[in-house]
């Protein structure tokens, strides 16, 4: 045992604390005597990884089997968030693919990027022969080590379209699309199990919808969202892979309507992790959450403080999403969320009926590690602190009453869902002073390796 | 400041100290609390804490239990671990299994399941062998 030769610079003390590396099974038991747990649904213990790597090996891809799910439907589309280990464009060594799902040499759909034109083609065969379809974008160079988001849509309408970070590149609406291959696995991150052709880089997330098009196709703001890290709607996702299993040996496990679809990872993928390596709770943003029992104090003055990486940039969505719910009634909560038709993270704060609401809207890149302390003086001042700076503050009259119920990741009526991962969340007696937040965030980034300039 | 309040500023004190120490990322205790549930009829199982040294090494994972005495049974505690070769896929590590022969009144029992290299997770289960209510509830601390 070390001797502990850094301290917190400050006495605290817990009401709450939630460490999700005690994550069991469906439970995040309390690290405070007489605390209260988190029951998980949806929700489950996960790492801070980045994602999967792929070497372009043989061994190098993740097989989905293929299932009555996604063969022959009408409809489908995938978004995948990825990222290159060297820039691509004209002249590339050989083409790289992202996805296929292939049953026969005429029978596919596929996205991948060519490396005669460095263009990325989202293309499907039709079974007669010939390309049913081939989208291309407008790109034509990838930067190394930059994230792209990239959505792939079909439908019977016909309407075929091919964004790029939430930029429509290509579309058409003219050729009629046959419905997915009868058959055939889908393959992430290459061709084909043992294909020599893959992607060379990460891949952070991928999001399959496929069924009929009434029920999964996407409309623009779905577009709009996803390329903002924000999921559709449960019914427009059965298959959501979001990568942070983080463990060698373990599978991608399918967050999406289709459910038991896990994804099996070949033998040269890896786990990517930047310096922070962490366990989390990980929300999918479409129908997990995390509520506690009853009984967790919010009254008097207190701060809330969330350690998050960040999941989708917060812009303006077509849902709010909360991030912390604290919950007596109607009339006493304290609030951390993202708002619809608002842009970045707001803190709502009602004691006795009496409500204010702060907002700060600078917004964090996908995978942004922050710090997100609020404090709460009863009848006096809220304040929103990010990574130990002040950013927003208000006066406020209000008295909170009643024991709370914490949500994380929902409102209390079961909806409102968040896809941020948690590294830490706890309810401190008291609230922080300015001071006082500035060297506890200080002290959260060191101790959690998270990489915040504070 | 009276009596009792004086012993909940002790206890603060330690518990904070305890918190503080763990988010400072050196070997210090951290402590969890497993409410009040029911210890299952032998095939099904409890599993009363996991912990995830994903982050780094743990050591020292002590755990202890209460359970009342409404139930005469054999209560066994085992420790399951992941292994350096196999992360996701928990073994039953043998060495740590006990058997409590009818607690007859209400009981504590305390044990020891060592050091939790990095990247592993452990389990502790708790199962007994006759059917019938009876409470639980426990501690887990660990140096990590």
């Amino acid at each position: 045992m070390s001797a502990g030769l850094q301290k917190t610079p400050f006495p605290i003390t817990y009401r709450e604390l939630w460490l999700p590396e005690a994550i069991n099974g469906t439970k995040l038991p309390s690290s405070k005597n007489g605390g209260h747990a988190l029951t998980l649904t949806g929700a489950s213990k996960q790492t801070t990884s980045d994602g999967v790597h792929f070497t372009g090996a043989a061994t190098s891809n993740i097989v989905v089997a293929a299932n009555a799910a996604q063969n022959a439907k009408a409809a489908f589309n995938i978004t995948i968030r990825f990222k290159l280990d060297a820039t691509f464009a004209t002249g590339a060594a050989s083409d790289q693919y992202l996805f296929q799902k292939l049953l026969a040499a005429d029978d596919y759909i596929k996205v991948f990027l060519e490396n005669a034109d460095g263009k990325l083609y989202w293309m499907q065969g039709n079974v007669a022969g010939g390309n049913e379809f081939t989208l291309t974008s407008t790109t034509v160079s990838w930067t190394a080590g930059t994230w792209y988001i990239i959505t792939c849509s079909l439908t019977d309408g016909p309407v075929q379209r091919l964004l790029i970070n939430g930029t429509l590149e290509d579309s058409d609406a003219v050729a009629t699309p046959v419905t997915t291959p009868n058959g055939g696995d889908m393959i992430i991150g290459s061709s084909s199990d043992g294909g020599v052709d893959g992607l060379i880089g990460v891949i952070s997330f991928v999001e399959i919808g496929v069924g009929a098009t009434a029920t999964v196709a996407l409309v623009a703001a779905d577009e709009t969202d996803l390329a903002k890290g924000i999921p559709a709607a449960t019914a427009k996702v059965q298959y959501l892979y979001l990568m942070d299993e983080g463990r060698l040996g373990a599978t991608c496990t399918n967050r999406g309507d289709a459910g038991v679809a896990a994804g099996t990872l070949d033998s040269a993928c890896t786990w990517a992790f930047g310096s922070c390596k962490r366990a989390c709770l990980s929300l999918d943003g479409i129908n997990d959450y995390a509520p506690s029992s009853l009984g967790v104090n919010i009254t008097g003055d207190s701060s809330l403080v969330v350690v998050v990486k960040s999941k989708n940039t917060q812009d303006t969505s077509l849902r709010n999403s909360m991030m912390g719910w604290l919950y007596v009634n109607g009339n006493n909560y304290i609030s951390l969320s993202h708002a619809v038709a608002f842009s970045g993270t707001r803190l709502s704060v009602n004691g006795s009926g009496v409500i204010k609401t702060i907002a700060y809207s600078t917004l964090p890149a996908i995978d942004d590690y922050r710090i997100y302390i609020a404090t709460v003086r009863r009848a006096s001042t809220v304040n929103l602190f990010v990574n130990g700076t002040l950013v927003t503050t208000g006066t406020w009259a209000g008295i909170i009453v009643g024991a709370a119920t914490a949500y994380f990741g929902e409102y209390h009526t079961g909806a409102e869902f968040g896809n941020d991962e948690y590294l830490f969340a706890t309810i401190i007696e008291g609230a922080l002073s300015s001071k006082q937040v500035l060297e506890y965030s200080k002290w959260l980034n060191y101790k959690m390796r998270l990489g915040i300039a504070i | 400041m009276g009596v009792n309040d004086t012993a909940l500023l002790e206890y603060n004190k330690r518990d904070i100290g305890f918190a503080n120490d763990k988010l400072d990322g050196q070997l210090v205790l951290t402590t969890l609390f497993a409410a009040s549930t029911v210890v299952p009829a032998t095939p099904a199982v409890l599993t009363l804490f996991a912990l995830d040294a994903t982050g780094g090494s743990v050591k020292d994972v002590k755990f202890a239990f209460w359970l009342n005495d409404e139930i005469a049974a054999t209560y066994t505690v085992s420790v399951f671990k992941t292994s350096a070769d196999d992360l996701v896929t928990f073994v039953q590590d043998f060495v740590k299994t006990w058997t409590i022969a009818l607690p007859g009144f209400d009981g504590v029992y305390s044990f020891e399941a060592g050091d939790l290299e990095e990247g592993l997770q452990i389990e502790i289960r708790v199962w007994k062998d006759s059917a019938g209510t009876n409470a639980i509830r426990g501690t887990l601390t660990y140096l990590g």
